[in-house]
């Protein structure tokens, strides 16, 4: 039997990023194919055309396997946009031990019971649930780490729901079959670059993280040891793109070079001229870079301030103790972590996932880690995985039943055709 | 004749004059101008009177010549009117039961449904016809953007229209003056729409101000994030400057269309040699002006235009849209000092806009005042046959053509 193959695939409203892995020897991951496609038929995050959204899939993953000299049919799936919505819930149970005795060990089927306790929600008609996250399990009273093997009567289990939007998801589903891939799962993508990018440290003094994408930033906070809220801000880095080319009068295209290249936030430490293509084609115009740095700026700080006001909104600010991990395609800018400190009045550092083997530089970008969260979570059931590699996969353990399609999934594309075709 | 290249004519009815033009789109997407013609038209305003059908023969008998091919029919172009345009959205449900979780897919009778209804939604008066329903976009549970709904997951579909309309009594008597020119219509259009073409995506994403300056009326057309926000003609224009030459100086409007266009200029300061001229006055006696003096006339008229315009934005909420700056075109649009003035106004950069995509085949007319002519030829060429506004379906009908070939294997 060959040995293992794992992909995911982080559809952005930028790029496509897709990501190949397969196991070495001594159980690490290694990267092996890497696949950029520019993305279309995206928006905020969310898939608006599904042929134009496919294409660029394909073209992607293509890249990835031409790297890789393997093909892919299966991979994980980022989703992220603003029908992303949160609750916390909890579930509780007997564990069926005699009044008087002294309890009943706790079996994984035990706390399977009480997570599905605490996901039986209800939810309205366009939502359905993405992922089921255990807080803190509590047995007898008594708070507990972790609950199997101990003895008891009763169990509860406090959970974070992340709920999705179901045309979203269905959408972004439809894009992966359109693609030729089989989704393996579908991940909200801040939590999947929670997991390759935090430390348990972190998780125990209390973080935020937020990725700043291009259509949307989400953002997770984790504190008193759990995941407690999630979050998706409106303005990303496509906001910022919109911003500079309407102030500086020039091309979308040359404002994305712009800012890639030379955009930064705060005083550069060396103001610099810079040449600029003006829109109306009438040629070039000088800018200086201290001008663009405050465009950025003023887009960049509004979008921080939204993840700083969201944890003072969850009374949550002084559980953070360990600050904010910023990841995404614009976190990169020179200055943003100076920033995002000022600006939040937590400590703040770019997050980088450096526990894969592969080509360095591009493993270790912001942008990148969502797709390396989600490579860990497909490799996580393989028993050759090295586990200690990835750490967090203990700590955010996401519930393995969800995705089942309870919430009308069941039927693949071809059977609902016929399903409308009939109706 | 190449047998797949489409011939078309499109005719403008203008203050002044009637253009006609006659262009073809070859096999491989070229456009090109085969010929023009222009002919005098006496000025009108509500309705247009007989005369005018003779106009037009005389112009469509000069592009005969020009282009060496018979016309019969013609595209005409509308302007100069008293447009009125609503922004509107429509919405409907396609989940058929809330209690259907499974979601269900936008089918094209959905869409069919959805634009109906946002035309039937617009409060038509009595005395007023759509000229244009145009779906500019469609929402998908939130998600704007959509351009192409066909085959998505849905539960609630809006669909975000603009719907201009104009006076029915001038659309009819420019329908019976075609016919009476001996020409069939092939269809109306709005010529300021058509000059949409011509703007870049970047400039109609940002958000772009089209002024369409032509000698009766001042067309405005505001495109920000790919849709049209706003339109609407406000009728004062080249024919006012005109005017108000004739008064000041007491000279023949022939005159003082030579001396607008010679020596017009509308800004004194822009370090331009202050020159100095003789008119013939109407009375017959010959008097000594200076461009100064009639910057001095054209300036306040030019700056109110762009004044009412500004008005007009503002009545809509919109003057904050402008990202990439103003377009201009039109004949009144070539007066010298424009582009200054209007930046000078506005505070936004100003171009002029060039026929992109059209290719002229010898000396052809590639002024200002062409350039609507040209742009209505462009669209009416672009998509034939020319449906109103339902282009972003056609290009889905395929798709789901091929999925129901899937079904049927």
């Amino acid at each position: 039997m060959s040995d293992p193959v794992f992909a995911s695939v982080d559809l952005g409203a930028h790029r496509v990023k897709v990501f190949i892995g397969t196991l070495a020897g001594d159980g690490m991951m290694q990267v092996t194919g890497i696949g950029f496609a520019d993305s279309r038929g995206m928006n905020r995050g969310v898939v608006i055309d599904l042929n134009a959204a496919a294409e660029s899939v394909r073209e992607a993953i293509r890249m990835a396997s031409d790297m890789a000299g393997r093909s892919v049919t299966r991979a994980a799936v980022s989703i992220s946009g603003q029908h992303i919505s949160c609750m916390n819930s909890s579930g509780e149970i007997s564990l069926g031990a005699e009044p008087g005795s002294q309890g009943a060990t706790v079996r994984q089927k035990h706390v399977d019971e009480a997570m599905c306790h605490a996901r039986s929600v209800h939810l309205s008609v366009d939502k359905c649930l993405l992922h089921t996250i255990a807080q803190n399990f509590t047995l007898d009273g008594k708070q507990v780490e972790d609950p199997l093997g101990l003895t008891g009567h009763r169990l509860k289990v406090e959970a974070h729901l992340v709920l999705s939007g179901i045309t979203s998801r269905d959408n972004l589903l439809d894009v992966m079959e359109l693609a030729g891939i089989q989704h393996s799962r579908i991940v909200f993508s801040p939590i999947a670059d929670a997991l390759v990018t935090l430390s348990p440290e972190d998780l125990r003094r209390g973080i935020a993280l937020v990725n700043i994408g291009a259509g949307t930033s989400e953002a997770v906070y984790f504190w008193q040891g759990g995941l407690r809220h999630s979050r998706v801000e409106r303005y990303a880095g496509s906001h910022i793109r919109r911003d500079v080319a309407m102030v500086m009068k020039t091309t979308l295209r040359e404002s994305e070079e712009l800012v890639q290249a030379r955009g930064c936030v705060g005083e550069p430490i060396e103001d610099e001229e810079l040449s600029v293509l003006h829109i109306q084609g009438t040629g070039r115009q000088r800018v200086s870079r201290g001008r663009l740095a405050r465009v950025i700026q003023a887009r960049a700080s509004e979008i921080l301030k939204g993840v700083a006001d969201e944890a003072r909104l969850m009374h949550a600010q002084d559980s953070l103790g360990a600050g904010l991990v910023l990841t995404g395609g614009s976190s990169k800018l020179e200055g943003m972590t100076l920033l995002a400190t000022t600006v939040t009045q937590m400590r703040s550092r770019i997050g980088s996932a450096s526990c894969f083997r592969g080509p360095r530089d591009v493993l270790s970008a912001p942008s990148c880690t969502t797709g390396m969260g989600l490579l860990a979570l497909e490799a996580e059931s393989f028993a050759d995985f090295d586990r200690s590699s990835v750490p967090m996969l203990d700590q955010i353990r996401l519930f393995s039943r969800d995705g089942d399609g309870e919430s009308g999934r069941g039927l693949g594309r071809m059977q609902r055709m016929l399903k409308w075709r009939k109706a | 004749m190449n047998s797949d290249a489409t011939r078309l004519s499109v005719v403008d009815l203008g203050r002044n004059s009637v253009r006609v033009l006659v262009a073809e789109r070859s096999g491989d997407g070229v456009i090109r101008v085969l010929g023009a013609g222009q002919a005098p038209s006496r000025h009108f305003d509500r309705e247009i009177p007989e005369s005018v059908s003779e106009s037009i023969e005389i112009a469509v008998e000069a592009a005969e010549d020009a282009a060496g091919c018979e016309i019969d029919s013609l595209f005409a172009g509308v302007s100069g009117i008293d447009l009125c345009s609503v922004s509107q959205t429509a919405g409907m449900l396609v989940t058929r039961t809330p209690e259907d979780r499974a979601t269900s897919v936008i089918r094209r009778e959905h869409v069919e449904n959805l634009l109906e209804r946002a035309e039937q939604a617009e409060n038509l008066h009595i005395d007023r016809e759509i000229l244009h329903s145009l779906p500019q976009e469609y929402e998908v549970d939130g998600v704007p953007g959509v351009h192409q709904p066909l085959g998505l997951h849905a539960i609630r579909l809006m669909c975000h229209t603009h719907c201009i309309t104009a006076p029915a009594l001038f659309l009819k008597s420019l329908r019976n003056c075609i016919h009476r020119a001996g020409q069939r219509l092939d269809g109306l259009h709005l010529s300021s729409l058509a000059l949409t073409d011509f703007i870049t995506s970047d400039e109609q994403e940002l958000g772009t101000l089209l002024l369409d300056i032509g000698a009766g009326s001042t067309e405005i057309l505001l495109v920000s994030e790919g849709r049209i926000h706003h339109t609407a003609t406000i009728p004062l224009a080249g024919e006012a400057i005109t005017r108000d030459i004739m008064s000041a100086f007491h000279v023949t409007r022939h005159e003082a269309e030579r001396i607008k266009q010679e020596f017009g200029n509308c800004r004194l300061d822009t370090g331009v040699e202050d020159v100095g001229f003789l008119l013939n006055s109407e009375d017959g006696s010959i008097q000594e002006s200076s461009t100064s003096e009639l910057c001095q006339v054209i300036q306040p008229r030019m700056e109110e235009i762009l004044e009412h315009v500004v008005v007009e934005l503002k009545r809509a909420g919109m003057q904050w849209l402008l990202g990439a700056g103003v377009v201009i075109t039109g004949g009144g649009a070539s007066l010298r000092g424009l582009p200054g003035l209007i930046h000078d106004v506005y505070d936004q950069p100003v171009r002029m806009l060039h026929p992109v995509g059209v290719e002229c085949v010898d000396n052809q007319p590639n002024l200002g005042e062409w350039t609507p002519v040209i742009g209505l030829a462009h669209r009416a060429l672009r998509d034939v046959p020319l449906r109103r506004g339902r282009r972003p379906l056609r290009s889905l009908h395929g798709w789901l053509d091929r999925m129901r070939d899937q079904v049927a294997l």
